[in-house]
């Protein structure tokens, strides 16, 4: 009994087949290449929106702090358990998920007190940079302020 | 009979036919083609939406600060005086850039604004009475609303 394959005339339908499979690869081969580019793309996205929630997040929280405080150290101490002695300025290494880590440091946290020209008010600055990119480009930044008014209580400055 | 149909049977070629592998192909491809620009669209909305956000608490402190600063002129102001309805002191606080004031008998009632965007503002109500300041109100309000005419919701009464 004769094969199957071998009735197929050769140069024929096989030929055909053949030449078929290597345009369809070729063709999947640069759908795939382009897919998985928009898929690379996707997860990059949402990586960055992540990040940049956090930050904002962690702003946040500091900002309140500071409002309420006026203190930096106090900040430091309550945002992440750290203890900083009288500094106008704080850099804190942040892992992905803006939890204190020292050991890798993908953020940097920077937070810089100023004193305003009026008494009682001090303003802080929030800078949060790339920590592997030397050129410390900033990623976010929030300005935020508490006024204690010397020799006053203040009675809950709340939004 | 038997052997034309043995015939017909041996003509057709073998495994998948010519153009099934094309038509599987294409349908494999839109339907990831699909799911990479669902995934695509999903994760820039989010993204456009985080920024908003983040921008949006950038803009609130940068006002919360401005509303703070009004609060620490309007107190190295009124602080200084014992009288709250002393000439000179009202007109320095007219001089306050969107501060209004009430005198009360028990007290003076300063309210200000700070636009936090072009659609919402902070605004702020203090009260100074026997030489202290207490905030009565510090909330976001939108553009269109006061306190005289807050927004449409049920207060409960």
């Amino acid at each position: 009994m004769k094969s199957p394959i071998k009735s197929v005339p050769a140069g024929g339908r096989l030929n055909l087949f053949f030449m078929e499979m290597i345009i369809v690869l070729l063709f999947f081969g640069i759908a795939s290449a382009v897919i998985l580019n928009a898929f690379a793309a996707s997860d990059r996205l949402s990586r960055e929106s992540g990040w940049l929630e956090r930050m904002s997040f962690c702003a946040q929280s500091a900002a309140e702090v500071f409002s309420a405080t006026g203190s930096l150290s106090e900040t430091a101490e309550e945002l992440f358990g750290l203890t900083v002695s009288d500094s106008d300025e704080v850099v804190v290494p942040l892992d992905e998920g803006c939890v204190y880590s020292p050991e890798s440091a993908a953020l940097l946290m920077t937070m810089t007190v100023s004193e305003d020209k009026t008494e009682g008010l001090m303003e802080m600055h929030i800078v949060f940079t790339d920590g592997n990119d030397e050129s410390g480009e900033t990623l976010y930044e929030v300005r935020s302020g508490a006024y204690l008014p010397p020799k006053r209580a203040v009675n809950g400055i709340g939004r | 009979m038997d052997g034309k149909a043995d015939g017909r049977k041996n003509s057709r070629p073998a495994g998948i036919g010519t153009g099934y592998l094309s038509l599987m192909m294409i349908f494999v491809t839109l339907c990831l083609t699909a799911l990479a620009a669902l995934s695509f669209s999903a994760a820039r909305n989010e993204k456009k939406f985080s920024a908003r956000s983040a921008d949006y608490t950038a803009e609130y402190y940068a006002a919360d600060l401005e509303a703070k600063r009004t609060l620490a002129e309007i107190d190295s102001i009124v602080s200084g005086c014992s009288d709250y309805r002393d000439f000179m002191m009202l007109a320095e606080l007219d001089e306050v850039s969107g501060a209004e004031y009430e005198i009360l008998h028990d007290g003076l009632a300063v309210s200000w604004k700070t636009p936090i965007n072009d659609r919402q503002n902070i605004l702020c109500r203090i009260k100074f009475s026997a030489g202290e300041f207490e905030i009565l109100s510090w909330r976001t309000v939108s553009s269109g609303e006061t306190e005289e005419a807050p927004l449409g919701v049920w207060l409960g009464e």
